[in-house]
């Protein structure tokens, strides 16, 4: 009986497990994309003009404007993404 | 939030209504009760009052019970986070004209901009005047891959307000290296016009002398009208090692007048059957992870038929540079313009400028932290001398040492003063001075 029960635990376990460490890839991975994002947040911004601070806006208005600073300094999509997660963060 | 208010304002607004109508039958019910007391009628218009005041009761608690309910829906509503992963499924059930609200969540629509307030005095143009200008950008976020920004220019003139529309594009990002920009675009061409121009972002009041705009004699126009593809992509996997591209097709140049020296104008509908066509490449090559600073080294042109009907060319090509390193900043750039003449000598052209700047943000005196020291030396020149109608020569060569000093009060507010020496080739030296207050909103 009770080796039942352990099976069925087991059995029950097996699905959750690929789920949470696929949540725990997502947080480190944005962690490592908010980490890329300081980094290059001087040196991109700074290049022509003054980097703003993160509080200076919402997360959601930083969407708007990284779109539009995406697009006007042609910068790659990935330190793009990596900047807009480190100011979401403020 | 104002609907959430509004609709608190409405329930407010119905126990309102139902407050006056009781009160308003209560004072009936009063004269009417002295007036007509004793009367036979007294118990038939009482009964009456009684059943039209249990109607309108009735009629308030449905309208109020209505209202709450929305109120309820919309701060639902309001707290869904924007990230929930619920959303793409929402979306793809809801009607099309709030899929793309749910998508894109809240604050699509982003208002930012600069504007600077100042004074300017030219002892050459004889000039000793206030300035205002303002340029709000409107951003329209239409979902994660299509924005519509727009730049209106507003600029105090001799005769008015200057009202000039800078920039007003639709930007689709086809993929993570390519985007499609349609519409009136700052010209891609080298650094100044796309990225320094803002008063904010420009370190000195004035413009480096090739890239003035229109009638001020700048080498080149500052937007035109078409199509562009443009992006960018990493050259390796270490940060900060890049390009960029941007290749377009536009209604192409427009000059003033048809006669050598004319200065540049907005072709904002095409006035002959030639596109103006345009490219600019630049390369990033140096890793974050060295510390050896950031460099830009970019190549542009822009080209296109300028006569109404022929096939006279105006031709231009320019190199940029720019390389910053902890608080130095540097900045460089060259062109070259070539408008054809047939039967004549050509308009040929030239502009450069050299401009460095320093932040004392490392000193030990705390009062000087915010200030940073600019200088900058442009010049322009032209081979054939320009004569117009009435004699004046157009082409004086000209050169201008421009120095100043900002004072940060926040990243984007700073207060400059600036002092110009321009030497002119066939007039006394003229001197020029400049405060300005420029803010990035």
């Amino acid at each position: 009986m009770r080796s039942t029960i352990l099976l069925l635990s087991l059995a029950l376990a097996v699905p959750v497990i690929p789920a949470l460490a696929h949540g725990e890839d997502a947080a480190r991975e944005r962690k490592a994309l908010v980490r890329q994002g300081a980094r290059e947040w001087g040196a991109y911004c700074g290049a022509c003009h003054n980097a703003r601070p993160a509080a200076e806006r919402t997360p959601q208005e930083w969407d708007t404007l990284m779109l539009h600073m995406r697009v006007r300094a042609n910068l790659p999509e990935a330190d793009a993404r990596a900047l807009l997660e480190f100011l979401k963060t403020r | 939030m104002s609907i959430r208010v509004c609709a608190r304002e409405r329930v407010g607004d119905a126990r309102g209504s139902l407050v006056r109508a009781l009160v308003r039958v209560v004072w009936v019910a009063a004269i009417m009760g002295t007036a007509q007391s004793g009367s036979a009628a007294e118990s038939d218009d009482l009964r009456v009052l009684h059943e039209e005041i249990a109607r309108l009761r009735d009629e308030s608690a449905a309208r109020i019970h209505d209202l709450e309910q929305r109120i309820a829906q919309i701060e639902n509503a309001r707290v869904q986070p924007q990230s929930d992963p619920a959303a793409p499924a929402q979306a793809s059930a809801a009607p099309p004209g709030e899929r793309i609200g749910l998508l894109a969540g809240d604050n699509r629509f982003v208002l930012t901009g600069w504007g600077a307030a100042g004074y300017s005095f030219e002892s050459a143009e004889n000039e000793n005047t206030f300035e205002a200008t303002v340029a709000p950008i409107l951003l329209f976020r239409v979902s994660d891959r299509v924005l519509f920004e727009v730049e209106p220019e507003l600029e105090l003139g001799s005769d008015g307000t200057d009202v000039n529309l800078e920039y007003a594009q639709v930007d689709v990002l086809l993929n993570d290296h390519a985007t499609l920009v349609a519409g009136k675009f700052l010209l891609p061409f080298g650094d100044f016009v796309q990225q320094l121009h803002p008063a904010w972002i420009n370190k000195l009041a004035s413009k480096p002398l090739p890239f003035l705009e229109g009638e001020e004699g700048g080498l080149l126009p500052f937007s035109d009208v078409g199509l562009q593809l443009r992006g960018g992509a990493r050259l390796s996997d270490r940060e900060g090692v890049s390009f960029e591209y941007t290749v377009y097709v536009s209604n192409g140049p427009r000059f003033e007048e048809p006669d050598l020296g004319s200065a540049l104008v907005s072709n904002n509908v095409d006035f002959n059957q030639g596109k103006g066509f345009g490219a600019r490449f630049a390369l990033y090559p140096l890793p974050l992870d060295r510390e050896l600073g950031r460099l830009k080294l970019g190549v542009s042109t822009y080209d296109g038929r300028w006569g109404a009907g022929d096939e006279r060319w105006f031709t231009s090509w320019g190199v940029d540079l720019a390389y910053q390193i902890g608080n130095f900043d540097l900045r460089s750039e060259y062109l070259e313009t070539r408008r054809e003449f047939p039967g004549g000598p050509d308009d040929e052209r030239n502009g450069w400028y050299v401009q460095a700047a320093y932040k004392l943000s490392t000193v030990p005196i705390e009062a000087l932290r915010r200030v940073e020291l600019v200088a900058r030396y442009s010049g322009l020149e032209q081979a054939e001398v320009a004569v117009t109608p009435s004699g004046e020569e157009r082409a004086q060569d000209p050169r201008q040492l421009a120095v100043g000093v900002d004072y940060w009060l926040t990243p984007s507010v700073a207060a400059k003063l600036e002092y110009d020496w321009d030497k002119l080739r066939a007039e006394p030296d003229a001197h020029g001075f400049r405060a300005q207050m420029a803010v990035g909103f």
